[in-house]
């Protein structure tokens, strides 16, 4: 069942995040169901609008958290932000696996561990995905014309370089460079201080 | 390269999709613990985040949180296999087999045996039309309830043999019951292989074992039976590989 909604209001706005990562850390099985509780939803349809099947899905997400569960012991509970951690492992999967299906596997598969270590999701904001910046986000993507928009999905949900968007979509690399740079320049420039501060 | 030529790339990198040398670049700087670029990069987390977060919801199946739980050696808190529908009865024999095997040797134990009455008296609730499995399930909970009913078992000392039990369901997928497990060290993880006939092992799921050495683990999706020639569970780096590593602990044929 779809819902119409994005994962951003979707996700719970209690701020327990610490607690959670304090009893995985202590080996709770348990708490690993709390944790699916908050951020379950948000993995499968990330992972599903990637991978585009459902059982394959379920097996990614159950992935996704084993790997969580597997390294907490190196995620600081005190600094660290799980959502959008988790987000990022949940996305690697689906993004592994659809790069051995159509045999890009050895493309940038060194990013694919080096941009999910837990501390690089440290120091963030708690609950940034609910909060007044998120929604300045999604305001600011509406501003990007289609150009822009399907750069940005083409990373994210297919995780295509840039010189491989530039063959899929028949266009010059630098074309591809500059949607990109200008894509993310809006981004930026709407969230402006909001993210920088 | 300087800071300042790679911010650009910051978000791309985020993502794991930037080209090199930039890629390189970014990881390289962030080993040798640069401010700038780490900072830089963990606002491009965050705007990444952000970016992900506007995905649609998509409503999870109910069983998939038991699974994930039971994955890391949790209790089943949900009645997520009912959908098995055609092996329920066999999956609840195995379950009431599991708890006699493990519910006389400690207060863990007995934890287990109330998990498979509980269990067992919620299929009867929900499943009253399969009478024929009912039987069979009331059966098992009769056995269960009886005060006499009592389990023989080697000793503590003695190291059994990893054993599983494996159903297979040509549309649903793969189910594993397994035991004896050891508990392994850090990094390491239990991965399933689906092995074809005369191809290699297919990655097919990765799971870890509970405190008594127990695990149950569900590849969702359809099986080819015919071309399948066994299921196997091998011990490998907590990623999963893409075949086994080390020689299988538990192979079950087809």
């Amino acid at each position: 069942m779809i819902l119409f909604f994005p994962i951003l209001f979707a996700v719970s706005d209690s701020n327990d995040d610490r607690e959670i990562a304090r009893r995985l850390k202590n080996r709770e099985a348990e708490a690993l169901g709390l944790l699916y509780d908050r951020y379950g939803r948000m993995a499968f349809a990330i992972i599903q609008r990637i991978v585009k099947d459902a059982g394959i899905t379920e097996d990614l997400v159950q992935e996704t958290f084993l790997r969580v569960w597997n390294r907490v012991h190196a995620f600081d509970d005190q600094k660290g932000a799980l959502g959008p951690w988790i987000m990022t492992v949940a996305r690697n999967r689906a993004i592994d696996h659809l790069r051995s299906v159509e045999g890009r596997m050895s493309q940038n598969m060194y990013e694919f561990t080096g941009n999910e270590r837990p501390d690089l999701f440290g120091d963030l904001e708690k609950d940034m995905l609910n909060s007044d910046r998120a929604r300045i986000l999604r305001a600011a993507f509406t501003k990007l014309n289609q150009n822009q928009k399907t750069v940005l999905e083409l990373a994210y949900f297919e995780g295509l370089s840039q010189t491989e968007m530039a063959e899929q979509m028949k266009q010059p690399l630098g074309t591809i460079k500059t949607w990109v740079r200008s894509a993310l320049q809006v981004l930026r420039s709407e969230l402006g201080e909001a993210l920088t501060a | 390269m300087t800071c300042e030529e790679l911010k650009e790339m910051y978000e791309l990198y985020a993502m794991g999709v930037s080209d090199e040398p930039e890629r390189g670049e970014i990881g390289s700087h962030l080993a040798q613990g640069c401010g700038t670029c780490t900072t830089g990069v963990k606002h491009a987390v965050e705007l990444v985040s952000m970016y992900g977060a506007m995905t649609p919801v998509v409503e999870p199946p109910a069983r998939l949180r038991a699974r994930i739980v039971a994955s890391a050696g949790g209790v089943q808190q949900s009645n997520w296999f009912w959908s098995w529908s055609p092996l329920w009865g066999g999956a609840a024999a195995s379950l009431a087999a599991v708890a006699l095997y493990f519910g006389y040797q400690d207060v863990q134990r007995r934890h287990s045996l109330e998990d498979a009455r509980a269990q067992i008296s919620t299929l009867s609730r929900n499943h009253d039309k399969d009478q024929a499995a009912l039987e069979t399930v009331q059966s098992a909970l009769n056995f269960l309830n009886e005060p006499d009913t009592r389990l023989v078992t080697a000793g503590k000392q003695i190291e059994l043999p990893p054993k599983a039990r494996v159903f297979i369901n040509a549309q649903r997928g793969v189910m594993m019951m397994a035991s004896n497990l050891a508990q392994l060290p850090a990094g390491k993880t239990y991965q399933l292989w689906v092995i074809p006939k005369g191809k290699a092992p297919v990655p097919s799921g990765l799971f870890q074992s509970d405190a008594a050495g127990n695990a149950m683990y569900i590849r969702s999706g359809a099986v080819n039976l015919e071309n399948t020639a066994a299921i196997a569970v091998s011990i490998e780096p907590e990623g999963g590989s893409t075949a086994p590593t080390t020689t299988p602990i538990i192979v079950v044929g087809v």
